[in-house]
């Protein structure tokens, strides 16, 4: 016995030191054949002229050291830094200005980070290399012992500018953190009248600069890192959805899309501010991510602090520029330049998108709510909505309306709308149906034409499940934490501790969770699924650099979907970036607003011009919005088709639900208005069902026009008052088509 | 450890899981449109503590009017507004000494950039507040030269108001105006910053009449009690250097179409929002809304404090009122307007931004509310913009119904009802206007089903009276006869039983419980003496104790139990009801054992049990009885209660002076150190379980660091 004892309490020590040991054990994400900084001097342009062909050619200006692109069309030159002379007063002394590259860095544990321009010439040394149709500069600040190698490449249709994070060198002190590339290209002096901005918010949006208010912002590409912790929500409405921005000056626009490490960038707006006396809308690169943490010295007061990724993030950025001019230097000809761009980089779409439906529902599965057993409370499922209950009201909606919706089922998994099991152990809830019911469901409503998926959340997780485990499979912050996600207080906005948090699935699991999901949908014959969270959802993982600052995460979702559509199943995604509407067999969600910052001056549907001839588009639950005039209005002016999110039954037991929009989604009572609004909305549905928006325009305060490829202009009224354009009346809130327009 | 001990610590393990399961977050569907949260709070839901909901928006952020906007120059530092009945707009910017006035549609009309004079202009830069009357003249609160400018609609100066010259203005009195508001009679009311004294009012010819409705300061008992010591003993060198507890001074003030002014307090507590913010008060100076201890702002801001949730003191800076008697008032914390009925039920909250709004409908610092017709504005002071938040077709939709049922219009407001709840089932009020217009209708039945779901225990009560009054008009003859047949089948039986010396419990050991309550002295006597008495029959009686207590929260009767069904927990029940018995036992035979008593461990128990049947015929009185009475009826249900509970202690007396063989004295003094003994088991318990939760933590975190560990991956 004693000897057993001796044994077990040394097995105790070894556990406890190999534990304690493990502290030191974290292992850092490296890599050998990282580039070193070393001391460079300034190298000399190879020739004037780097590269011309016939749209354009584009120069290195060597009194400003920055590169023209002209215009052969019209002369106009864009410039990769505003040239000295244009410069005066307070502007002549902004650095960022007649900079085209700028890096700010930090060491471990900083929280401010230092910037170095390239116009200083006292910090930056440059050196060329002649490179196919273009030129590459490498840039290298000693002050920071940092190195960036960028290649300006001239297409046929404008200027692209790349950078291989991989190799970009550091020294060791300093770590890059982000950059920016020809900030100030994209410029027009303050107070321009003719001039606007584009801000792809939302459903894209415009910023005026004549008005004079002085307006900075800054927007992440698709939303911000859940990798990152965030104390309080604040109010961002709608995230980035599209990684683009544009410069409508006088007869002239500039049109950019970030097309590699886009989800590492986040787009600024310098509007009015005195001391620029310039406007301008530039990308910002984050190769880096960081994570606050707050050391605690010897006193109870802490040290904020950062800590950033050892590493630099295994990406690569590339941003275009497209001088536009004529007819197309506006937000419609930076539209068609965008379609084109996504038809190259994904193909052409072989959506069915001219028999599209005019509307699609989705059902709200299972929530979670407290039952009781002699008074002992216990977590029940409570059936919002089954199978049978949205069989039912499907079959209902479509013998009145005549059309059969698309059908998104969320929350029926297992777990219903709560994020216990990841994807709800990729199962229905038996409380709502069985996969055979849901198979059969599926086949059958296919056969009558019609497209019915359920959705899989892949992303949050609170329990372990499935081979996917809570407490190795988990998202990593920089400082080696688990990425913890919160439910938000609805009043306070903070973190509401009287809900469980959960977790975000690590980055390099996910392709397992898509192919779990794909062996489910075989196994049960399912027809097609909903990835909602998979295609709006990003965030990094310390886990490996490729998923530094988000990036890469584009690929997981364009992964999947190469994966399910080979399988033949249909994919749905719900307010969808960009990789997850070009991609998808339909968009639900989809954003008809931009977040209504002080900077948005005009919303315009900039997301329905580009994607609504590749997929179609439905609108957010109109049941569920504030004002549902508006938002039918929104959709008839966007060319998309509307959205209803409804459950068959509800509760006032269920008030304590983190669920914000159960308050109008029974079915029963809001039928006859469903019925009447798709009836009515149909016959304008019918005309511009899967045309492209060729055009669109803001033609009073309250009126708009939208112009469709077959020649049908739908005139929508926002205003209270009835209003005429042409021939044309409009009833206040109201919207009317007419056929063959001339634009 | 045998099988059975295995179960009983699984079952035991099963139950404490479910205990302190909890509900996991869920994936959010969510409207987009508007900048915030739209909710509001549901009253009587979840214990008696207000509920907050997502509910439909009643309003949506329309648009900034800026200084760009209407073509002026630019704001400087926009501090009130006011909407006169045409629906012309006031902006008052003071620094920049000027006021902006808009049309109904909010285009720029003019603006005043100085007060005119006879001799000369009047600059009023610094001024916070502004009101302008029916008939053409406006008032401006010249706060930093302590004056009222009233002058016409173009800014031409009528008169100046100062500080009067009167005995009721303190000596230190300091004239800051802030806020104005003028009554039809012309009274003026003129809230002074910093003044505890109420709101300065002047008559028509702008003599100063007097204070009018301060805040009071509240106190405790011990307070009272420092305070009439400090009055009666201290020393005046003392005094001079004490603190004195003043009230919170008002924050803005507003006149309602019937004269009524309505008030805010800001910052009523230093670390909470404190309590009756909003006040409405009578000609006499008196509240009159019935808020005193009503928190107006967000009660979860109270529920998470000591969370370690940054949670902010609100502070309601400004109040407006419309044609409806809505009261809308400004919190700058948040950035929210809370809008309110004329019965304190919360409409909904609208606005946001937490001090760092730069959305439409948020704020970076809301400092003024105005109504103009049904649209809410809101001043920004750092922003430099007016916010318009204009009714939703469903805000209307409410408001008309709401006007229909309170003008006794049921046949119009009905659909209406039925749609807002069709719309928004979170709508708490649309239950309530439904259920009342199904009583005005004679629909009972439906009315009730209509006031439980919306937790209106008013309406229910009064749908209950005629649903009872129905049923025993309808079965009265019945129940009157089975009445009469069960009093006399009772005599009978008792008759019978008497003169045939029927025993009716055969069970000698059910018998003597019983007779406890007849025979207290003899029955603790007989379980001393004879060893009488079933322990078994006492678990009986424990564990119905126990079930009747829980079926008292689950199955009272609406109007009497506030069941939460968030936080209720079987477990706690368990631990008052059978925990307190086992406890009073344990902890008495320890103290008995040491002081000389008789009883054992096992009478104690029996002897305790046995004390609590009337607490047990209380709780079926009290099920049954809160079932069929009205709250106002059931009033005696507490009487009733409280007369059990002393019974018990009573028997408990008994059972404890008998069983020890203790005199009166001996019983309380054991019994109190029994208590004594019982807090500190209970602070044990604590301390044990806290400890243990520190263990478990670190053990499971040693497990995690093992698996990483061990699982190669890196923590």
């Amino acid at each position: 016995m004693k000897k057993v004892l001796n044994i077990t309490a040394l097995l105790i020590s070894m556990i406890l030191l190999l534990a304690l040991t493990g502290c030191d054990l974290i292992t850092k994400v490296t890599r050998e054949d990282a580039p070193k900084y070393k001391e460079a001097i300034e190298g000399s342009v190879p020739s004037e002229l780097i590269a011309e062909n016939e749209k354009f050619s584009m120069k290195w200006d060597y009194v400003n050291y920055c590169i023209q692109l002209t215009d052969n069309v019209n002369g106009k030159v864009w410039s990769t830094a505003i040239p000295a002379d244009k410069l005066s007063g307070s502007a002549a002394s902004q650095p960022i200005l007649k900079s085209d590259m700028v890096i700010d860095y930090v060491a471990q544990y900083d929280v401010n980070y230092q910037s170095v321009y390239s116009a200083d010439t006292t910090a930056c040394v440059r050196n060329f290399e002649t490179i196919e149709n273009g030129i590459r500069i490498v840039y290298s600040f000693p002050v920071a012992e940092i190195s960036v190698p960028v290649n300006y490449i001239l297409c046929d249709d404008g200027m692209r500018v790349t950078v291989d994070v991989n190799e970009i060198a550091e020294g060791d002190t300093y770590m890059l953190y982000r950059f920016s590339l020809a900030p100030s290209l994209m410029n027009t002096p303050n107070k321009s009248k003719n001039s606007y901005f584009l801000i792809p918010s939302g459903q894209g949006t415009l910023c005026y600069p004549a008005d004079g208010t002085v307006r900075n912002e800054s927007h992440k590409v698709y939303g911000r890192d859940l990798a990152v912790s965030k104390g309080t929500l604040h109010t961002e409405t709608e995230s980035v959805y599209m990684p683009v921005y544009g410069l409508k000056d006088g007869s002239d626009a500039i049109f950019s899309i970030i097309e590699d490490g886009e989800e590492s960038t986040s787009i600024e707006q310098m509007i009015n501010d005195t001391k620029f006396a310039n406007s301008f809308s530039y990308s910002v690169f984050y190769v880096r991510g960081y994570e606050e943490a707050n050391k605690k010295a010897f006193t109870t007061s802490s040290i904020k602090s950062y800590i950033y990724n050892d590493e630099l993030a295994d990406t690569k950025f590339s941003l275009k520029f497209y001088p536009l001019n004529g007819d197309k230097a506006n937000y419609s000809g930076m539209a068609e330049v965008y379609r084109t761009y996504l038809d190259e980089k994904y193909g052409e779409s072989d959506n069915d998108i001219k028999n599209s439906p005019s509307y699609a529902l989705q059902f709200l599965g299972g929530v979670d709510y407290n039952q009781f057993v002699f008074g002992i409370p216990y977590t029940a499922q409570y059936a919002l909505t089954t199978l049978d209950d949205a069989e039912g009201i499907i079959k209902e909606l479509s013998e009145e309306t005549g059309v059969n919706p698309v059908v998104e089922l969320t929350g029926f998994t297992k777990d219903g709308l709560e994020n216990k099991r990841l994807a709800g152990d990729f199962k229905i809830s038996s409380k709502l149906g069985s996969m055979s019911d849901l198979a059969e469901l599926q086949k059958d409503y296919a056969n009558d034409g019609g497209t019915l998926v359920m959705d899989f959340d892949i992303i949050n997780f609170s329990q372990s499940s499935n081979g996917f485990s809570k407490l190795n499979d988990i998202a990593k912050t920089t400082n080696g934490e688990k990425a913890i996600q919160y439910r938000y207080h609805m009043a306070l906005r903070v973190e509401d501790k009287s809900h469980k948090n959960y977790n975000i699935l690590a980055r390099d699991r996910i392709a397992d969770a898509v192919d779990k999901l794909i062996k489910q949908s075989t196994k049960y014959k399912l027809t097609g699924v909903g990835l909602s969270t998979l295609g709006n959802m990003v965030y990094s993982d310390n886990n490996a650099r490729e998923y530094f600052s988000k990036s890469n995460m584009a690929d997981e979702f364009i992964n999947a979907t190469k994966k399910l559509q080979k399988e033949g199943i249909v994919l749905v995604a719900n307010s969808a970036n960009e990789y997850a509407a070009a991609t998808a067999d339909y968009v639900l969600d989809v954003p008809v607003q931009s977040t209504k910052s002080d900077l948005m001056d005009d919303d315009i549907p900039f997301y329905q011009m580009v994607y609504g001839s590749r997929t179609p588009l439905y609108v957010r639950g109109i049941n569920v919005s504030a004002e549902a005039k508006i938002a039918v209005l929104k959709a008839a002016e966007s060319g998309s088709g509307l959205g209803f999110t409804l459950t068959k039954n509800y509760s006032t037991e269920l008030l304590s639900t983190t669920q914000s929009v159960l308050f109008g989604t029974k079915y029963d009572g809001l039928k006859e208005d469903i019925v009447e609004l798709i009836n009515s909305y149909n016959s304008l549905y019918d005309k511009i069902r899967g045309k492209e928006i060729t055009e669109h325009k803001i033609l009073k305060n309250d009126v708009r026009a939208t112009y469709f490829s077959n020649g049908v202009c739908v005139y929508t009224n926002y205003g209270e008052n009835e209003t005429t354009v042409g021939e044309t009346t409009i009833a206040p809130f109201g919207f009317e088509w007419v056929e063959e327009v001339q634009q | 450890m045998n099988l059975k001990k295995i179960k009983t610590f699984f079952c035991l393990f099963i139950v404490l899981s479910l205990a302190f399961s909890l509900t996991v977050g869920a994936a959010n569907v969510r409207s987009y449109e508007i900048p915030f949260e739209s909710y509001t709070y549901w009253e009587g839901f979840s214990g008696n503590t207000k509920k907050a909901v997502f509910s439909k928006p009643m309003y949506t952020a329309e648009r900034h009017i800026t200084a760009d906007s209407i073509g002026v120059s630019r704001f400087m530092d926009l501090r009130d507004i006011f909407c006169d009945q045409k629906g012309n707009t006031y902006i008052l910017d003071s620094r920049g000494s000027r006021i902006i006035v808009l049309s109904s549609d909010y285009n720029f009309k003019y603006e005043i950039t100085g007060i005119l004079s006879e001799s000369e202009t009047i600059e009023f830069s610094g001024a916070r507040g502004i009101f302008v009357t029916d008939n053409g003249r406006m008032f401006i609160a010249d706060t930093e030269n302590a004056r009222v400018l009233i002058t016409d609609l173009y800014g031409k100066l009528i008169n100046t108001v100062l500080l009067p010259d009167s005995p009721l203005i303190p000596e230190d009195f300091l004239f800051r105006p802030i806020a104005i508001a003028v009554s039809d009679t012309e009274d003026l009311y003129v809230l002074s910053e910093g003044s505890y004294h109420g709101a300065l009012v002047y008559n028509e010819k702008f003599e100063f009449q007097g204070f009018y409705g301060a805040n009071t300061v509240k106190n405790t008992l011990a307070e009272g009690i420092v305070n009439l010591w400090n009055k009666l003993f201290i020393t005046d060198s003392k005094r001079d250097v004490s603190e004195r507890a003043l009230p919170f001074q008002f924050s803005d003030l507003c006149i309602d179409s019937k004269g009524f002014i309505y008030t805010t307090t800001g910052k009523t507590e230093a670390e909470s929002n404190g309590v009756g913010q909003i006040k409405k008060l009578s000609p006499a100076g008196n509240s009159i809304l019935g808020g005193d201890d009503y928190n107006y702002v967000e009660e979860a801001i109270v529920d998470t404090k000591g969370d370690g949730i940054s949670t902010r003191v609100q502070d309601l800076l400004s109040i407006a009122v419309d044609e409806e008697d809505h009261i809308y008032a400004l919190d700058s914390s948040y950035g929210r307007v809370y809008v309110y009925d004329d019965e304190n039920r919360l409409l909904t909250a609208i606005g946001g931004g937490i001090s760092t709004g730069t959305q439409v409908g948020t704020f970076t610092m809301a400092c003024a509310v105005a109504v103009n017709d049904c649209d809410v504005l809101v001043v920004d002071s750092i922003n430099n913009n007016v916010t318009i938040f204009r009714p939703t077709d469903y805000g209307k939709m409410y408001t008309k119904a709401s006007k229909l049922t309170k003008d006794g219009k049921y046949a119009e407001a009905k659909p209406l009802w039925e749609k807002l709840l069709a719309q928004d089932v979170n709508n708490q009020l649309a239950y309530s206007g439904m259920a009342k217009i199904l009583i005005a209708e004679g629909k009972y039945n439906e009315a009730l089903d209509y006031a439980r779901e919306g937790y209106d225990r008013e309406v229910y009560e009064t749908a209950f009276e005629q649903v009872r009054t129905a049923f025993l008009n309808k079965y009265f003859t019945l129940i009157f006869i089975g009445v009469v047949l069960l009093v006399a089948a009772i005599i009978t039986g008792v008759i019978i039983v008497k003169k045939k010396n029927i025993v009716l419990v055969k069970n000698t050991q059910v018998r003597l419980m019983f007779r406890t309550i007849s025979h207290p002295f003899d029955t603790f006597d007989r379980i001393k003496e004879k060893q009488d008495g079933s322990v078994l029959l006492c678990c009986i009686i424990i564990a119905v104790y126990y079930v009747l207590s829980v079926l008292k929260n689950t199955h009272g009767g609406f109007l009497f139990v506030y069941f939460d069904a968030a936080n209720f927990n079987a477990i706690f029940v368990l631990l008052r009801s059978v925990g307190a018995v086992l406890l009073w036992t344990l902890c008495n035979w320890a103290v008995c054992t040491l002081m000389g008593g008789k009883g054992t461990l096992r009478n104690i128990f029996i002897a305790t049990t046995y004390s609590i049947l009337p607490l047990i015929f209380s709780d079926i009185i009290y099920i049954i009885a809160s079932n069929v009475l009205t709250a106002a009826e059931g009033e005696f249900l507490s009487l009733f209660a409280v007369v059990m509970g002393i019974i018990t202690f009573f028997y408990l007396a008994i059972g404890m002076i008998r069983i020890h063989d203790y005199s009166f004295g001996q019983f309380v003094a054991t019994g109190l150190l029994t208590v004594f003994g019982i807090v500190l088991i209970i602070f044990f318990a604590f301390l044990v379980g806290i400890l243990l939760q520190q263990l478990g933590g670190f053990l499971i975190t040693i497990i995690q660091e093992l698996i990483s560990v061990i699982g190669g991956k890196f923590i």
